[in-house]
């Protein structure tokens, strides 16, 4: 390993942008989600059935805000490996960076602010649910948890560096709005909070893992989306059911089909990669 | 070493270099003005615009080239945005994979101005133009390479400091290469080898003592150092010739503001 893993991990995790982007502006929305669209009436119900209701009510903000969290992230990913793209066609060659170590390490470095982002996400709502209700709301599998998180980081990894290399193809930055994939990705999947895609979910990257990730951190069925409408989960949660979705998401299937995408980007990145043109520094300002 | 045999570099269209060929052992400086294609021959040596033609450094072809340090390092600003960490950090990431002394490039720095302070409190792109044009020149010369490709790395010094630098390559163990646009430094490097640059062609290489005393008049001339060919019009460089002297001009910019003056009648030089 070489000080690259350090630094590229450490640029993304202080990065001013990110930072606005990747913990700000989500917790904006989680404290909307904690103290505006979370409502207990009276009377209030048992403090079991309550504490199970705000886990999952906060397993959702983890995983769907985390998921705006997380594009906002790969954002910056993009962002950072076309502006580098000069610097590692340079150190690749005259560094001992070779492009093995290079593609190890920014691979492994992306994952780790992904995960990081997301799990600070998932600290500021469970102090924001544990600010207004006193309920520890702690993610029921957490080592699950950090494991579907990873693997929306090497998802959204892939899907970084496809962007980039789009963008690097194209030669100059003249699609902005390439750079924001990430983040519309995740708004679409923040979407599916209300629209069950039924098998559909399966085709729409990242929306299965979101789903898992409710499920390791609540202990509830996956859905296939729709979790906020028809009351199913609501109304069962109060009656201290488990609650059934009227379509649960296959884990193997949702499983194999983020594999098929990250695979999918690899090689779109790869074969990208053979046309990319490195862009100077100065035809770019990072933000 | 560098070698480059029948160089050609297409950008948007236009071919920057018209098939360049020339050996860089020992120091050289390749003098032109802005727009000849300097940097971009720069560019492709470093690998980092598409080309046609050979490239060799230390006699291993450009394109087999991977991980091998100590054998070339640039001043260019955009080998140095590798992680988006304070100018300090970059300086110990660089150090560490370039295989430099971090503490060579911080003496070195401290000579042009530059306080490790300010570098552990900006970011590289937030440093001004001068301080980046020093940071990278300092994190060249402290690799050690056996080759260094300077680009303009006079550029926004004040004389002093120019002076120190002078200094630092003329002191350099390795090959260096340096361009600028900047007449001066035929005097104060009179045994570099120079090779002059215009629209994309290289002519030399013709010592720079020589060059010191050379003038520039118009047409071909018998006997000259180099004659250039250009869309402006013809010159020659002659040494001892009665045509404006080339170290007056300061910048060969101003070559073309003589060949159009010239051609427009005002005269000006011979």
């Amino acid at each position: 390993m070489t000080l690259y893993l350090l630094y590229k991990l450490k640029g993304l995790v202080t990065d001013r942008s990110g930072l606005f982007w990747g913990v700000a502006f989500t917790l904006f929305w989680v404290l909307m989600w904690v103290y505006v669209f979370t409502r207990v009436e009276e009377p209030l119900p048992p403090r079991d059935i309550l504490e199970k209701m705000l886990r999952v009510s906060a397993a959702l903000a983890y995983s769907y805000l985390g998921g705006l969290s997380m594009g906002s992230v790969a954002v910056g990913l993009a962002i950072s490996a076309f502006a580098s793209s000069s610097a590692v066609a340079f150190a690749t060659r005259f560094t001992r960076l070779t492009p093995a170590k290079y593609l190890l390490e920014d691979f492994l470095a992306g994952v780790a602010a992904v995960v990081a982002y997301a799990l600070a996400c998932v600290a500021m709502v469970v102090a924001a649910t544990y600010a207004r209700f006193r309920v520890l709301a702690l993610p029921e599998n957490p080592p699950l948890l950090v494991a579907y998180l990873s693997l929306c980081g090497v998802l959204l990894y892939w899907l970084s560096r496809a962007v980039s290399l789009a963008m690097l193809t194209l030669g100059k930055p003249r699609l902005p709005l390439l750079e924001m994939v990430p983040l519309i990705l995740a708004f679409l999947n923040y979407a599916t909070l209300w629209v069950d895609l039924a098998e559909r979910v399966y085709a729409l990257p990242l929306a299965p893992l979101l789903s898992l990730v409710v499920s390791a951190a609540s202990g509830i069925e996956p859905a296939t989306g729709g979790w906020l409408v028809g009351g199913w989960l609501w109304e069962a949660l109060a009656r201290g059911v488990t609650p059934k979705p009227p379509n649960t998401l296959s884990a193997p299937l949702a499983l194999a089909t983020t594999a098929a995408w990250a695979a999918a980007l690899a090689v779109l990145s790869l074969a990208l990669a053979r046309r990319v043109k490195g862009v100077p520094l100065e035809e770019f300002v990072p933000s | 070493m560098i070698t480059v045999e029948e160089l050609r570099v297409k950008l948007g269209g236009d071919e920057v270099l018209k098939g360049v060929s020339a050996v860089f052992l020992g120091k050289h400086i390749v003098l032109g003005p802005n727009g000849s294609g300097k940097t971009t021959l720069f560019r492709a040596i470093t690998g980092l615009v598409p080309y046609r033609g050979r490239i060799e450094v230390d006699g291993r072809p450009l394109k087999e080239i991977e991980g091998a340090t100590g054998v070339l390092a640039t001043n260019l600003a955009e080998v140095y945005y590798l992680a988006p960490v304070k100018a300090l950090e970059l300086l110990h990431l660089f150090s560490d994979l370039a295989g430099a002394d971090p503490l060579r490039a911080l003496a070195l720095l401290e000579e042009l101005g530059v306080s490790e302070r300010l570098l552990g409190k900006r970011r590289f792109w937030e440093l001004s133009a001068g301080t980046r044009k020093a940071f990278t020149t300092a994190l060249a010369l402290a690799s050690g390479a056996r080759n260094v490709l300077l680009d303009e790395p006079f550029e926004q010094l004040d004389p002093a400091k120019k002076v120190k630098l002078v200094g630092e390559l003329k002191r350099y163990n390795g090959v260096i290469t340096m361009n600028t646009h900047e007449t001066w430094v035929l005097e104060a490097l009179p045994e570099w080898e120079v090779h002059l640059a215009f629209e994309g062609r290289l002519y030399g290489p013709i010592p720079a003592g020589k060059l010191a005393g050379a003038a520039i008049v118009e047409g071909k001339s018998s006997g000259a150092l180099a004659v250039i060919e250009t869309r402006a019009g013809c010159f020659s460089l002659v040494e001892g010739g009665e045509g404006a002297a080339l170290t007056e001009l300061l910048t060969l910019d101003r070559v073309y503001e003589l060949l159009t003056s010239s051609s427009l009648g005002r005269g000006g030089w011979k």
